[in-house]
């Protein structure tokens, strides 16, 4: 018998990634994105990780922690995710302008979950909706030398096993692991499902739930690592075509005619 | 250890099922051909599989100079440790200035294990990658959902990169076949007991190599849509997409999702039927030929990234113009 998993589940604040095209301005001078009218949000497949976390404690029990690496956190961004049942809140706050990439990322948030300590599986989403790297899951698992489970559908707990069915090339693999052997780091994509959604008043108590705000250069020690990666260039991409218009008496006529002007350009 | 005089570019390929170079890994090597010439070193392929004899002797007509061959049956299924405990020892005895897969499910997690593992860069999904005069290597890739492309240098000595298969180009004749080295396997250790594998049955040509993708959208309505989509995908030899809300809907398998959180493609015709057009679906196909788009919003994004286009309601259009396209083709 156990007493249930202890999960921390890794959350980025981003822009909403639902925001129309013409959110996104591109400062190509600066090499900067700015948003316009777009809310932050919980990147959405660490939403979905945080659903499996919640899934998995509401049936087997144990204790769910968020924890996020960024800057300029928003207070509502994170009360609402810890509302949706999360036990409490670690906030790492990096400081200066330059956001870290794909390596510093992990290796910050290694050192956190290490300073953590206590847990029996660590979850992010596959890949962040703004830099869309998706290194971030399987580096910290390399970096804390445990297995990763890439692309996590479902997860249970049975005969002292962890069970995890997950996305494989082609197909899908159910994989087992002795609970004397977690931790391990599962990454999950949409598959996993949308997160729950928090009522007003757990909003409300959350507000009380534990919340630790952790200095990036703490966490890191005496050596804070820098980004492998500089930028050197960012630019809006041009994908704008012009776009022939087929037009016809009905929409039969339209669909007939598509054809013919297809086979006529020797697209066909 | 295998190592090497004048280490350039590490090309890791795919194989398909009958034994030969994927045509993305193929045009991988184009890539990787012409970015040499700038960088004087070798170009290395490794060839990793389960009967990988041919695939190794069809990269080392393609122009690489010396292909390593890493044949066992550990690169099975569940072949991602194996992959990256053999990737990581040929990379520490080559020292590259550059390792390149193409970007596909398995690379997306192999390539962060072993860039981990052997603490170097990784850029993934990169949309082309280029050598400056002092031939510093710059990385492009798609961010915030393809809202913006952003360039990338390494500080590493060694930089790994995923690519998209527009990015790709064709190997060029260059007259003499490069040898072919056996490399020892390492036996990756497996960490996780698999209890039961399932692979889909393929129907039709795989997603992101097919000339031809019909995709659709939430507009279609339901699951059924997708029976129609089947139908104009198999009279013009494609295959079927779907954007993402049909995926998270149920209506689509998740496996057929065009996007850069699904499959990049890039087919000489995409036939978009009642898709809006997000920036995170657009990006996953921009690189195709012909766009076609059929919606019945005039102002859909799609239509800015289609060729030809029609705006009427799908249910109508899509039975008339398939009929006329097996009456045109003969079928």
């Amino acid at each position: 018998m156990h007493n249930g998993l202890n999960m921390i589940v890794c959350v980025k604040q981003v822009p909403d990634p639902e925001g129309p095209p013409t959110s996104y301005r591109v400062d190509e001078e600066a090499r900067t994105v700015t948003f316009q009218g777009i809310p932050p949000v919980v990147s959405p497949f660490d939403e979905n990780a945080l659903e499996l976390a919640l899934g998995l404690a509401g049936v087997h029990g144990g204790t769910v922690t968020l924890m996020s690496l960024g800057s300029r956190f928003s207070p509502a961004v994170m009360l609402k995710a810890l509302a949706t049942g999360a036990d409490d809140l670690v906030l790492v706050e990096m400081n200066g302008d330059t956001a870290p990439d794909s390596f510093a990322t992990a290796r910050l948030l290694a050192a956190a979950i290490s300073r953590r300590g206590g847990f029996d599986l660590v979850l992010a989403g596959i890949q962040a909706s703004d830099t869309n790297a998706g290194q971030v899951g399987p580096g910290i698992a390399e970096l804390l030398g445990i297995p990763v489970i890439p692309r996590a559908c479902h997860a249970d707990v049975t005969d002292g096993r962890l069970v995890v069915k997950h996305a494989v090339p082609g197909g899908h693999e159910t994989v087992g692991v002795p609970l004397r052997e977690l931790p391990v780091v599962l990454t999950v994509g949409f598959e996993a499902g949308e997160l729950r959604y928090p009522h007003l008043a757990a909003i409300k108590a959350a507000k009380e739930k534990p919340q630790a705000r952790w200095d990036a250069s703490d966490v890191a020690g005496m050596s804070p690592p820098g980004n492998l990666l500089e930028i050197v260039g960012l630019r809006a991409p041009k994908r704008e075509r012009r776009c022939l218009l087929i037009e016809g008496d009905t929409p039969e006529e339209q669909g007939e005619s598509l054809a013919v002007r297809l086979r006529e350009d020797g697209v066909l | 250890m295998v190592s090497c005089e004048s280490p350039g570019i590490l090309v890791l390929t795919e194989l398909v099922d009958n034994g030969l170079l994927t045509t993305r890994t193929r045009l991988l090597v184009g890539l990787a051909q012409y970015l040499t010439a700038g960088l004087h070193g070798e170009l290395i392929a490794l060839v990793t599989g389960n009967g990988a004899a041919k695939a190794a002797r069809e990269a080392a007509s393609l122009g690489v100079d010396t292909v390593l061959l890493a044949d066992s049956p550990s690169f099975g299924t569940s072949g991602t440790e194996a992959l990256a405990a053999n990737i990581c020892e040929v990379c520490a005895g080559l020292r590259p200035r550059l390792v390149v897969a193409p970007h596909t499910q398995a690379a997306q997690d192999f390539m962060p294990m072993v860039a981990f593992r052997l603490g170097t860069a990784l850029v993934t999904d990169c949309v082309g990658i280029t050598a400056r005069e002092d031939s510093t290597l710059v990385f492009t890739k798609p961010i915030y959902g393809g809202n913006a492309l952003a360039e990338f240098v390494s500080g590493s000595p060694t930089t790994l990169a995923t690519v998209r298969i527009g990015s790709g180009r064709e190997p060029t004749e260059c007259g003499h076949a490069g040898s072919i080295v056996p490399v020892p396997v390492r036996e990756g250790r497996y960490r996780l007991e698999v209890l039961e594998s399932k692979h889909d049955e393929p129907s039709g040509p795989v997603l992101e190599e097919a000339g031809v993708v019909v995709a659709g959208g939430r507009g279609l309505g339901g699951p059924e849509g997708f029976d129609k989509l089947r139908g104009l995908a198999d009279t013009l030899g494609g295959a079927v997409g779907a954007s993402r809300p049909p995926c998270d809907l149920g209506w689509a398998d998740p496996d057929t999702q065009v996007g850069i959180t699904g499959k990049i493609v890039a087919p000489d015709i995409y036939i978009a039927v009642a898709i809006s057009g997000s920036s995170q679906h657009l990006t996953g196909m921009s690189d195709s030929g012909t766009v076609v788009a059929l919606n019945n919003d005039p102002d859909a994004c799609i239509f800015n990234a289609a060729d030809y286009g029609v705006v009427a309601d799908w249910q109508q259009v899509l039975p008339a113009f398939s009929r006329k396209v097996r009456e045109l083709l003969g079928s």
